[in-house]
């Protein structure tokens, strides 16, 4: 267990030490936010209906844009090869990968919620639906992304190739996690769609590592 | 069990396929022109629909191909991670394009059943996005598989594709249950308490078994061809390139 901390502390360091993803993520999700008034039309009553769905969208495109460069430079340079042969079992190892991963990725939506929450002039009893979906949902999306990721880590990647492998798998993660909000703007119950993510996150948070680490290991 | 692995010498499997292919095409010929002629001439119309209502022997059938071709391909994914079966992905990869087409006829023939009967041409219920979702499986599946030129490692990262994506094959079957959904629940219940009338049950199984031995057809031609194209690899790169002097 302690292997596994300090694990996810080193990850998180690397992390760290490379500002230009994390500020990229963020320009990403901004400029998203200002584009989609324009593309949509500014009137208040619309954005605020539709601000959950747009920042969730963009969270998606965030999280693919973190998945292209996932695995690929651990495979180039041998780290790959190295942590197949560590003390650590290869899962945990993963985990900890797509943990700091998801750690990232929270913080940056967590520093730009109130951001989009002002431009999209979204409704105050929302944000916090919004905040916890994307809490439940965040983690199944880099998880989802983690296993196509591993296993498109021998390829070329054509740009579009790990966007159309995840569509299928994010789509569910997407209509629950928007059913939530909007669920919650109607003033009706948002807990059977948490359910539902919580389901998706249960199913994943097991199974997903072992899968990663089974599918890293044929790439060699 | 016994009966595959015996199967899993190519030159086995050819040679059964030779000698089947003409029965399942001669089988789906008949079936076809039985379940034709009942479902376009012998079979009455709707009482609300009317004539559109024949869709539906186009329709169900193509679903039914295309759900149960991805089910048999998950199996085989799985039979090659488990036994390494060597036809499992000359199955996957043969009959990929072909359930595919199968479930692309469904969004399509369902969508024109629904411009006169529901009014619109699409409608993102439970039933039609989960099947769209199978459908961007199967594209995802083809596009990944023939990304590799190593046919061992496409396999084993295609079936991790594809084996993921089962999922979606039990909320395509319930997902008229379990939501509120504009598609109509299941007609057919196998153990006789259908609410699909004697006079459509009969086309209908006459088209879902038209439809079931075409895609036999076409999987087992596919996989040979598959093989054949296994085999000219094999011996350009003995042969460094051309094999033709």
């Amino acid at each position: 267990m302690t292997d596994f901390f300090r694990l996810l502390r080193h990850d998180l360091r690397l992390l760290a030490r490379q500002p230009s993803s994390f500020a990229a993520l963020l320009l990403f999700f901004v400029i998203v936010i200002i584009l989609l008034p324009f593309a949509i039309g500014p009137e208040p009553d619309l954005l605020g209906r539709l601000a959950p769905g747009l920042v969730w969208l963009a969270a998606l495109l965030m999280s693919l844009l973190g998945l292209e460069k996932l695995l690929v430079e651990d495979a180039r340079d041998g780290t790959l090869d190295l942590l197949r042969q560590a003390a650590v079992p290869l899962p945990v190892v993963v985990f900890s990968r797509l943990g700091a991963e998801t750690l990232m990725m929270l913080l940056a939506l967590a520093l730009m919620i109130p951001l989009a929450a002002l431009l999209l002039n979204m409704n105050a009893g929302v944000v916090p639906v919004l905040l916890l979906s994307l809490l439940l949902g965040v983690p199944s999306l880099v998880l989802m992304g983690g296993m196509m990721a591993a296993v498109t880590v021998g390829l070329d990647r054509h740009p579009a190739l790990l966007t159309l492998l995840l569509i299928p798998f994010y789509i569910p993660v997407l209509i629950f996690a928007v059913g939530a909000c909007d669920a919650a703007a109607l003033g009706a119950d948002p807990a059977p769609h948490f359910y539902l993510l919580g389901a998706i996150l249960a199913l994943l948070l097991p199974t997903a590592p072992l899968v990663i680490a089974a599918a890293l290991r044929q790439q060699e | 069990m016994f009966f595959t692995t015996r199967l899993a010498n190519p030159g086995k499997f050819l040679r059964l396929a030779d000698r089947v292919i003409p029965w399942l095409a001669g089988l789906a010929l008949v079936f076809f022109t039985a379940g034709l002629y009942l479902a376009l001439y012998h079979s009455p119309p709707d009482y609300q629909q009317g004539e559109t209502v024949r869709i539906m022997y186009v329709h169900v059938p193509a679903a039914w191909c295309g759900l149960m071709i991805y089910v048999a391909m998950a199996v085989a994914a799985g039979v090659g991670f488990v036994a390494r079966h060597t036809l499992a992905d000359v199955f996957c990869v043969a009959a990929a394009p072909v359930g595919a087409t199968f479930v692309a006829l469904c969004l399509i023939t369902g969508s024109i059943w629904g411009e006169p009967t529901w009014g619109t041409w699409w409608v993102w219920d439970a039933r039609l996005t989960s099947v769209l979702i199978l459908f961007l499986l199967y594209c995802g599946y083809i596009v990944l598989r023939h990304s590799f030129d190593d046919h061992e490692k496409g396999a084993k990262a295609a079936g991790i594709l594809l084996l993921t994506g089962v999922v979606d094959i039990p909320i395509v079957r319930f997902s008229v249950d379990w939501w509120r959904t504009l598609h109509q629940k299941a007609g057919i219940d196998l153990f006789g308490h259908s609410t699909v009338p004697p006079a459509m049950l009969r086309p209908l199984f006459a088209m879902l078994l038209a439809f079931t031995f075409y895609a036999a057809f076409l999987v087992f031609w596919r996989m040979k061809t598959e093989l054949t194209a296994r085999r000219i690899e094999a011996r350009e790169m003995q042969f460094d390139g051309d094999i033709q002097d």
